[in-house]
């Protein structure tokens, strides 16, 4: 061998580990979500992406860190000023981050933020983790990394006639026995394509367009992306639940998602006009068992759905004669005193994790928990029972204040 | 006596404050523009190991930010200067104070460089755009800062009277990836026919109205430097468009061929022009795509090629997802009757003969 040519094939060597050790593995972090498992997905629009990163050296359990007193009603605020605290460990203001997305590790009660330190293109985008109430920068670097292309990906063609502006918002991500759901807005098409992928990755891709009735009359029928959503067994069957841009809530056997189909999703209720959903996240009612999905909203307060009246709904009204549905119409909806939610998350089967703004100060964004299933913090409404000289019939001001460890 | 205590007392807070602090009075901190790093100059040797060993003690923050936390730093020692490595870039304009054995200095930096941003164009630029319009896009001069798109854009009506919420309110506002073009979408629940908020509400652009969408002059680049001067787009609203998409009603206006002339499309409506120009593609009598400058305004669509057009067949090919504003498709219009856009739609191919005249 020459020595020209051994000098090459080591810099190629060298140039391969310069990459795969690359901190800068994420050129944006949005939709978060957990496998069954340690594996942390992370949606990348900026790069059409969902990352896989197995964080399973980097978890700590939290089982030791107490998150309220739900027998009296009370969560606990882990962070005020999330946004200024995380900005601070990053040496930014707080209007110069963004908190994207929260999830919970569920076996470890961990909880992980993805946010954009910086607003323009070049916003570096990080995982934060909560560890015992501190703020921890995740070190992507050291976990095993692998990633699927799911945005609209420039190939050397389109590369040619310059690089295109279209992109994928990619706006959910959910893990169901083996396989991600990915759900996005295109900021070029306005489509209701469903990308279903396995994982690990294969390179396999399969994509559904999903056609919705309009709630009312049906006269017509429609394309809009699906913002939000979950997979949950309906009478044994797993099941889509997906809430549309203009909140029809849409029910599709998964069975049905295959690849290339046109399906029409059977829309079973409408979550009211001028808003857009956040999260829809399955729990189950400690109190009497039931399974159900709390969805949270830009502009209206959160709502509990039972799952097996999401399961037995009916197709919403159509034809001749029918009202127009105005409201919030449909499967029932119970409305939940939660509002001022940004992320939604359940810790366990007992609390549930939100980033909100403060109910006594907007400006203040928290990370808070609350007990379920009421989605209930007593200490954030004015109640009769907290005022001094009160009654208290439930014994709650009897109780000792929470010490939080 | 007592007069001499107090000359006394007097000559040594004298000498204290008089008397150089060589220790204290040399520690500085700059930032070294090649390593991006803060070096702390004139530490003492105890202060240098104490901060090594505690490193928690030395605190590297944004003054604006109002917490204590300190950003993720790293310490490192280069002979007698303690090197703070921060584990981000220090924002360019920003000041930032660091506190090592027990003293806080200052390391101020210089204000970026950064161009004022301008609003350059905007579609569709049409006069008069259909009332159910779903997609507007503004071309900014400068990479934009996300999240302000919600406050800094706003529809009113010819007299000022301010449209409510027109937009769908989407948690990620949608950019393309240098973050020079917003796509603002018009709220598709107000746009379909008979949803609960277009019979509410109304749609957000009625039929002959007149509109004005403002841009705040506080609207800022990726870099914080403000627009400026407020911005006004004026057009006027015609009847909605309700058709799908059919490319073979468009005119086709083809060159002849040695020359480099522009192949142009007069469209029947007011397409999408960013998706125009992605989603239709000319092939050559080889099949190849045909290289050159594309540009659309959504009226129509231009090719001027690399290279002189040969006589022979082409193959202009529209792709089915491409939408007209309204987001009408070639396989079927936004609002569709029922059964009728659960159906696969191939790329419609339009032949263009070119021969010599």
């Amino acid at each position: 061998m020459s020595p020209t040519k051994s000098l090459l094939t080591a810099s190629a060597v060298a140039l391969a580990s310069a990459g795969a050790v690359s901190a800068q593995s994420l050129s944006s972090a949005g939709a978060l979500a957990f496998d069954t498992a340690n594996t942390l997905f992370v949606g990348d629009a900026e790069a059409g992406l969902v990352h896989a990163f197995d964080l399973t050296d980097a978890l700590t359990d939290q089982a030791d860190y107490q998150l309220g007193r739900a027998q009296t009603f009370e969560g606990r605020t882990i962070f005020n000023h999330l946004d200024v605290e995380i900005a601070a460990l990053l040496g930014v203001e707080a209007a110069d981050i963004a908190i994207n997305d929260m999830v919970v590790h569920k076996p470890t009660k961990q909880i992980f933020l993805s946010v954009h330190r910086g607003r323009g293109p070049d916003a570096e985008a990080v995982i934060i983790a909560v560890n015992h109430g501190a703020l921890e920068l995740v070190d992507l670097a050291a976990a095993d990394h692998s990633s699927m292309s799911v945005g609209p990906v420039p190939t050397a063609e389109t590369l040619e006639f310059g690089q295109p502006l279209n992109t994928l918002a990619i706006t959910d991500i959910d893990y169901y026995n083996g396989e991600l759901f990915v759900a996005g807005v295109s900021n070029e098409e306005f489509s209701s394509k469903l990308r279903r992928i396995p994982f690990p990755f294969t390179n396999e891709i399969s994509t559904s367009s999903i056609e919705i009735w309009h709630a009312v009359h049906a006269q017509y029928e429609t394309r809009a992306p699906i913002i939000t959503q979950t997979i949950a067994e309906l009478d044994g069957q797993p099941t889509l639940i997906a809430i549309y841009a203009c909140t029809p809530i849409v029910r599709i056997p998964l069975a049905e998602l295959t690849d290339g189909a046109e399906v029409r999703g059977t829309m079973i209720g409408e979550m009211g006009f001028g808003n857009t959903p956040l999260d829809i996240v399955p729990y189950v009612n400690g109190w009497d068992g039931t399974s159900n999905v709390v969805v949270t909203n830009t502009n209206r307060s959160a709502a509990s759905i039972n799952l097996e009246a999401i399961a037995s709904a009916d197709a919403m009204p159509h034809g001749e004669g029918v009202q127009n549905v105005f409201f919030v119409e449909g499967v029932y909806q119970f409305p939940l005193p939660m509002s001022g939610t940004l992320h939604l998350d359940t810790l366990d089967d007992t609390y549930a994790l939100v980033v909100r703004h403060s109910p006594e100060d907007v400006r203040n964004i928290q990370l808070h928990t609350v007990p379920m299933p009421f989605f209930f913090d007593r200490a954030d409404h004015i109640v009769e029972m907290n005022f001094d000289g009160s009654p208290d019939p439930f014994g709650y001001k009897a109780a000792p204040p929470v010490e939080d460890n | 006596m007592f007069a001499s205590q107090t000359w006394v007392r007097r000559a040594l807070l004298a000498a204290f404050l008089l008397s150089p602090l060589p220790s204290l009075a040399e520690v500085a901190a700059r930032l070294d523009q090649v390593s991006a790093a803060v070096v702390v100059t004139g530490l003492a040797p105890h202060d240098m190991s104490s901060a090594l060993t505690n490193a928690k003690a030395v605190r590297l923050r944004l003054e604006k930010n109002p917490s204590a936390r300190g950003m993720l730093i790293s310490l490192n020692q280069n002979g007698t200067d303690l090197i703070v490595v921060p584990r981000f870039a220090l924002k360019a304009g920003a000041d930032y104070e660091l506190t090592v054995a027990g003293e806080t200095l200052r390391v101020d930096l210089p204000a970026p460089d950064a161009n004022t941003p301008r609003l350059v164009s905007f579609a569709p630029s049409q006069a008069v755009i259909p009332a159910n319009t779903l997609r507007i896009y503004l071309h900014f001069s400068e990479p934009m800062a996300r999240g302000q798109l919600r406050k800094m854009v706003s529809l009113a009506t010819a007299d000022g009277t301010p449209v409510a919420s027109p937009f769908l309110t989407l948690e990620t506002e949608l950019w393309d990836p240098r973050q020079t073009r917003a796509t603002l979408l018009l709220d598709p629940g107000r746009i379909k026919q008979d949803v609960g908020p277009n019979v509410e509400l109304g749609a957000p652009l009625e039929d002959g109205q007149s509109y004005r969408l403002a841009v705040s002059p506080e609207m800022r680049s990726a870099a914080g430097i403000p627009l400026g001067q407020s911005v006004s787009i004026a057009f006027r609203v015609g009847p909605p468009e309700r058709r799908a998409t059919t490319p073979s009603t468009w005119d086709i206006l083809a060159p002849t061929p040695g020359s480099r002339a522009p192949l142009s499309l007069a469209f029947d409506r007011i397409m999408d022009s960013g998706a125009a120009l992605r989603l239709i593609t000319l092939r050559g009598p080889d099949g190849q795509r045909i290289q050159g400058q594309i540009t659309s305004d959504g009226g129509g669509w231009s090719l001027i090629p690399d290279h002189p057009w040969q006589a022979g067949s082409y193959s202009l090919i529209v792709d089915p997802e491409l939408e007209d504003v309204a987001g009408n498709t070639i396989g079927a219009p936004f609002d569709a009757a029922p059964g009728t856009i659960g159906t696969r739609t191939e790329p419609v191919i339009l032949t263009i003969e070119m021969s010599e005249p």
